[in-house]
């Protein structure tokens, strides 16, 4: 199965991903009337930086991965992407434009446009998948 | 796939949702009731809601807060309408009795914040829904 799921590469790791976003963004939507919660989103650029640092000190050296002669360049290591690591350490909570008086930070506009876009995002990586998948099952075909 | 997960967080905001709702109704029901003591009178009940904590809710477990429930319902504080009311069999020997703390615009803007959030949290349940027989159709032939 390691060919399959080199051939998916990271689309699989982002579309888990991208579901637990949904999740964060339905709890801030959920807990909009909860006096003092906190609404909190993941923050992909520190998500990102995590996984690029921890690949650069780890996979580089496999026979695989891009060989980086310069110490700002990215390691692509090859399977890898497979596992984003600690998807929760990444979550963040987020300055509200309006603080309301029950200290909650949930904006109900905001959240609702935050969670049309993460549905997008998702569906976006889903399509992704199912082109490859098709491009598979062509080549199985052989037609 | 947690799509289970995301359905069931917004299953307990409608829960706590409607709970809010019957308080509503329970108030409204009961703003005309008078009583013969300050402390008997009655006062508008309010729900408390509370973050539940992931690994309260499905044993996931990593303290990620997600749903919501109903920690407490608790009584208005504002002081109840002393009416003079000689004629009223339930007043004090003074001639008082004691209205409810009531407010009708009050409780219908709360009931109305209530279906609001009830309605979304039904966006969030249906869109999760959409995408997940979305996701099986990946898969098929």
């Amino acid at each position: 199965m390691a060919s399959l799921d080199s051939y998916f590469g990271f689309n699989a790791a982002a579309t888990s991903l991208k579901s637990r976003r949904l999740e964060i963004i339905s709890a801030n939507i959920t807990n909009a009337s909860t006096p003092g919660y906190k609404a909190r989103d993941l923050d992909f650029a520190k998500l990102l930086k995590q996984h690029t640092t921890s690949m650069d000190s780890g996979n580089n050296t496999s026979s695989a991965a891009l060989r980086a002669s310069r110490a700002k360049h990215i390691g692509a290591a090859s399977g890898s992407l497979g596992s984003l690591g600690n998807i929760d350490s990444a979550i963040t909570y987020y300055t509200p434009l309006n603080p309301s008086l029950d200290n909650n930070t949930v904006e109900m506009g905001v959240e609702q446009a935050r969670f049309g876009r993460a549905v997008a995002d998702y569906q976006a990586s889903i399509q992704f998948l199912e082109n490859k998948i098709s491009g598979l099952r062509k080549a199985f075909r052989g037609e | 796939m947690s799509f289970e997960r995301l359905m069931s967080i917004a299953g307990t905001g409608m829960n706590a949702q409607l709970v809010r709702m019957n308080t509503t109704a329970s108030n409204l029901a009961n703003a005309g009731v008078v009583a013969g003591t300050d402390a008997g009178a009655f006062r508008a009940k309010r729900p408390v809601f509370q973050t539940l904590m992931d690994n309260a809710m499905s044993g996931a477990g990593n303290g990620f807060e997600g749903g919501v429930h109903v920690d407490s319902i608790i009584d208005d504080p504002k002081p109840v309408k002393q009416v003079f009311e000689p004629n009223n069999p339930l007043a004090d020997e003074n001639g008082y009795v004691y209205a409810s703390n009531v407010t009708e615009i009050e409780e219908l803007i709360e009931m109305m914040d209530a279906s609001r959030a009830y309605q979304n949290n039904i966006e969030v349940i249906s869109t999760a829904k959409q995408l997940m027989s979305r996701t099986l159709e990946v898969i098929k032939v």
